[in-house]
């Protein structure tokens, strides 16, 4: 028995120490001024949409708006997921491929910081639609718009419906899927999935 | 002449090495444009025509598709043809549509030994609707391609293959839009932009694969292609305006130059008994034009690629093996108008490894390093490092007894170039966005076979995830969180036609802030899933479930300045769900079910002292069909009515009414 487990044994275990200090992480600095973004628990899926609403577009709000988006975990539970709509997926210039949270946190703070220098607003009107309520899955689709203004972002408005999908993993709600579509009622075709691809930099 | 082999293999291999060296042209292997092989023409018993249909329908789309194949294979001719269409439309208020469709067919004719001529054809569509009139969009690609080529034997196993094609394109892109500009009566103005693309690509291809010696051969392939493609752009803008103001037509054509160039070498020894060493360089490139509808212009693309990959591995007792491997990368993308896609990626990465099995004992241990820089970026360039370390094993104890293992920890260091602000921060070190990720996660567990159908596993993890960004202005949301999971399962057969399985799951989540420790907080989720299923008859069966569910969290803080850390629940909810499931199978195949399940929702909030709860009823008739008919056809699918109402909704505040249909339905047939 002994002579069974010594040798898988000895395998981690000298992997183990040829790995010591390659998992090492950098001193952060200690935060200065206090940061006073309200972001909300996770405890609704009202809150999660009050979060997007106030956190999004905002640099100081990144945080609070990527804490709504769920983690990857495997292969079959890969987290978040974008789905853009047909149209600008088929574009040709935009890439949306495996759109998961890390891609999102990263345009998320792309166009965060081009819309620090530009004033704006996003709005979801009401009522929605509610697709599907469940225990643990909420579905609901929001008619968005969204407005920049100044120069920093060449496109103004953009418009669209946002079927999007939470969960209740662990106690928490989360954002798991976001499908976006054109709005046939909106007055442009720039949906918020084309800005999002618009700022999908390098990756 | 071994000597001659072995020099020409390592002049090939260095001269592909020196030609991927960074700062030359753009690449991109076509992987598909590999040579044809002898194996097309390998004899197939008649093949039938195969025909598969799909159907689908949830809450808000359904989708239908079709596909239709055949081909044939003979000592000299190899035939194959299909087509396919789908279409998907959202069943709410909206209306969108997708469509798509393509033909497609192939014939490869071997006139002479070691010679082949090919011709391939392909037409494919698709068009996007979004419903109303916001707009519409349509795609439509041709492509014709004639391709000629030749093997030449050489010496013993070595070969040279020569290929040269030429392909004709026809592409169609058409984008319509309608707005409303007002007015009474009301005034519309709709545009119409379309690109035309035509163009004759000529492309050549090498392939050799030359043995130089007894264990070691060099494979190479060269691939290219050139063409220069018109494109024909139209915009065409009409308005409902009677006067015709704001009515034009733009008309242009421009000329741009495609290309795409592959050369790709490996060298492969495997003289050493139990060894294999593999050595391969690549470059590629390509440059491509395309019509971007976005804009109306003629976006200029190009690629470039090279890499490096040398691999090894080595058993040198039986069931012990070693790997070890190395890769270096570089990636220039470039775009002539859209320049903030642009980058430059250099990455390097090693990693080894080892394996052992023999029966009864299993392991393995695996550590990979990355090193990724990204570089003129419009943002985020910097360097990502990546250490990533997995362990896993499994032994056999005794009789039923198992005790399996997995473990791993990574590290993702994310240290992008600092900016220069006005003034200038010369103390700074790292860029506001730095930040450092590590993880850990370990798990042990049991698995025990009480006897051949009976069995209980138990098993217990950690994890844990650290999130560190090193920024005063970002680092106090810095937080570390631990979660501890207990899960078991239990299997009891308890009668040939009565089977009873439990599985438990608790799990308790710490997260504790760096720097902002009233946050900490802890929260734990308990759950027992318990089912009976009981098969009556061979045409019948019945299914109760039993879900539990308890979950609260709260603070987890020290009470008092100094003071042990303690948990002050401030939320709990319990859920209940029982479910009963009856099936009649009136044929082989065809099973009829029906479900009713209620669920019991119980919230407590402990701060404010306020209590909610509710029920749902959730109703569920099905059909399942998995048969086989005469011929070779079959169905598979389901159709379901789903009915849900919630007498009370924790979530949205209101009572809630639901019904809809799901569909899933494949027939196929071979005629």
């Amino acid at each position: 028995m002994r002579t069974k487990l010594a040798l898988p044994v000895a395998l981690v275990l000298l992997t183990g120490s040829l790995s010591c200090g390659l998992f090492e992480t950098r001193d952060p600095v200690e935060p200065g001024v206090p940061s006073s973004f309200p972001c909300l628990t996770l405890s609704s899926p009202d809150n999660i949409v009050a979060n997007i609403l106030q956190a999004y577009g905002k640099p100081v709000g990144l945080g609070c708006y990527v804490s709504t988006l769920a983690n990857y975990n495997s292969e079959t539970d890969p987290g978040f997921l974008f789905h853009p709509d047909p149209a600008d997926s088929t574009d040709g210039s935009l890439d949306f491929t495996s759109w998961t949270k890390t891609i999102e946190e990263r345009v998320a703070e792309n166009i965060a910081n081009a819309a620090r220098q530009d004033s704006f607003r996003l709005t979801f009107k009401l009522p929605y639609e509610l697709i599907t309520s469940q225990p643990d899955l909420v579905i609901r689709r929001y008619t968005y718009e969204m407005r920049f203004n100044g120069s920093a972002i060449s496109d103004s408005l953009f418009q669209g419906l946002a079927e999007i999908s939470m969960r209740r993993v662990g106690g928490e709600w989360q954002i798991t899927d976001w499908v976006d579509r054109r709005d046939p009622g909106g007055t442009t075709t720039r949906t918020w999935g084309y800005l999002r691809g618009s700022y999908r930099v390098g990756f | 002449m071994k000597a001659f082999r072995l020099v020409a293999s390592l002049a090939a291999l260095l001269a592909i090495g020196l030609a991927a060296i960074p700062g030359a042209r753009a690449q991109e292997e076509d992987e598909s444009a590999m040579v044809i092989p002898d194996s097309v023409f390998q004899l197939t018993p008649r093949s039938p025509i195969s025909y598969i249909t799909q159907y689908t329908q949830d809450q808000s789309r359904n989708g239908w598709t079709q596909s239709l194949n055949y081909g044939r294979n003979f000592r000299s001719l190899a035939i194959n043809v299909s087509g396919s269409s789908g279409t998907s439309e959202d069943i709410l208020t909206y209306g969108s549509r997708n469509t798509n469709g393509d033909l497609f067919g192939r014939v490869d004719w071997r006139a002479a030994k070691g010679w082949i001529v090919s011709m391939n054809g392909r037409y494919s569509m698709s068009s996007i609707a979004d419903g109303v009139r916001a707009s519409n969009s349509e795609q439509r690609r041709n492509t014709l391609s004639f391709l000629t080529q030749y093997r030449l034997p050489l010496y013993q196993g070595a070969s040279v293959t020569l290929a040269g094609n030429s392909d004709f394109q026809r592409n169609f892109d058409v984008r319509n839009g309608e707005t409303t500009l007002g007015g009474t009566p009301e005034v519309t103005r709709a545009q119409r932009d379309s690109f035309y693309t035509a163009g004759r690509s000529d492309g050549y291809r090498v392939q050799a694969l030359l043995p130089a010696m007894r264990g070691l051969s060099f494979d190479g392939k060269l691939f290219g292609n050139r063409s220069r493609p018109m494109f024909t752009i139209l915009q065409r803008v009409t308005t409902s305006d009677p006067s015709g103001a704001g009515a034009y037509d733009s008309l242009s054509n421009v000329e741009k130059v495609a290309s795409t160039f592959s050369l790709d070498g490996a060298l492969n020894f495997d003289r050493i008994r139990a060894t294999k060493m593999s050595l391969r360089a690549k470059r590629s490139t390509l440059e491509q034009p395309y019509a971007d509808l976005s804009r109306l212009a003629i976006e200029e693309y190009s690629n470039t690629n090279d890499a490096y990959n040398l691999n090894l591995t080595a058993a040198p007792i039986p069931g012990l093996s070693f790997t070890g491997a190395a890769s270096m990368n570089r990636t220039l993308r470039e775009y002539a108008e859209k320049t903030n896609l642009n980058s430059l990626i250099t990455s390097r990465e090693a990693s080894t490894g080892a394996a052992y099995s023999k029966p009864g004992t299993m392991a393995f241990v695996n550590l990979t390093m990355n090193r990724t820089r990204a570089e003129r970026q419009a943002s985020a360039n910097g360097l990502t490092l990546t250490h990533l370390l997995t362990a896993n094993f499994q032994q056999h104890v005794k009789g039923g007894l198992w005790l399996v293992g997995l473990g791993s920890a990574s590290l993702n260091s994310y240290r992008y170039d600092i900016e220069i602000e006005v003034p200038a921060d010369t103390a700074r070190t790292f860029s506001k966005i730095d930040r450092d990720v590590v993880s850990a996660f370990g798990n042990v567990g049991m698995r025990f076979g009480i006897t051949p159908r009976c069995s209980t596993a138990v098993g217990f993890s950690v994890s844990k995830v650290h999130n560190i960004s090193l920024d005063s202005l970002t680092s106090k949301g810095n937080l570390a969180t631990t979660i501890y999971q207990l899960n078991g399962a239990l299997r009891l057969p308890l009668h040939r036609n009565l089977t009873i399985g439990q599985d438990y799951i608790f799990t308790a989540t710490y997260r504790f802030f760096d720097f902002d420790e009233v946050k900490n907080d802890l929260s734990r989720v308990f759950r027992i899933d318990t089912s009976m299923a009981d098969t009556l008859f061979p045409f019948a069966f019945l299914r109760l479930d039993h879900h539990f569910y308890f979950f609260d969290r709260g603070d987890f803080r020290p009470q008092e300045p100094g003071g042990p850390e303690a948990y002050g629940v401030a939320q709990d909810q319990a859920q209940q769900t029982l479910e009963g499931t009856v099936g009649i199978r009136p044929r082989a195949g065809v099973t009829l079910m029906v479900k009713q399940s209620m669920t019991d929702t119980q919230n407590h909030d402990l701060v404010n002292q306020t209590s909610q709860g509710g029920e749902q009823w959730n109703l569920s008739i099905g059909l399942e069909v998995n048969r086989s008919f005469w011929n070779g056809a079959g169905i598979t699918g389901a159709v379901r009515r789903e009915e849900r109402y919630q007498t009370r909704s924790q979530l949205e505040g209101v009572q809630f009414k639901e019904s809809h249909w799901l569909a899933g339905v494949t027939f196929q047939k071979e005629f």
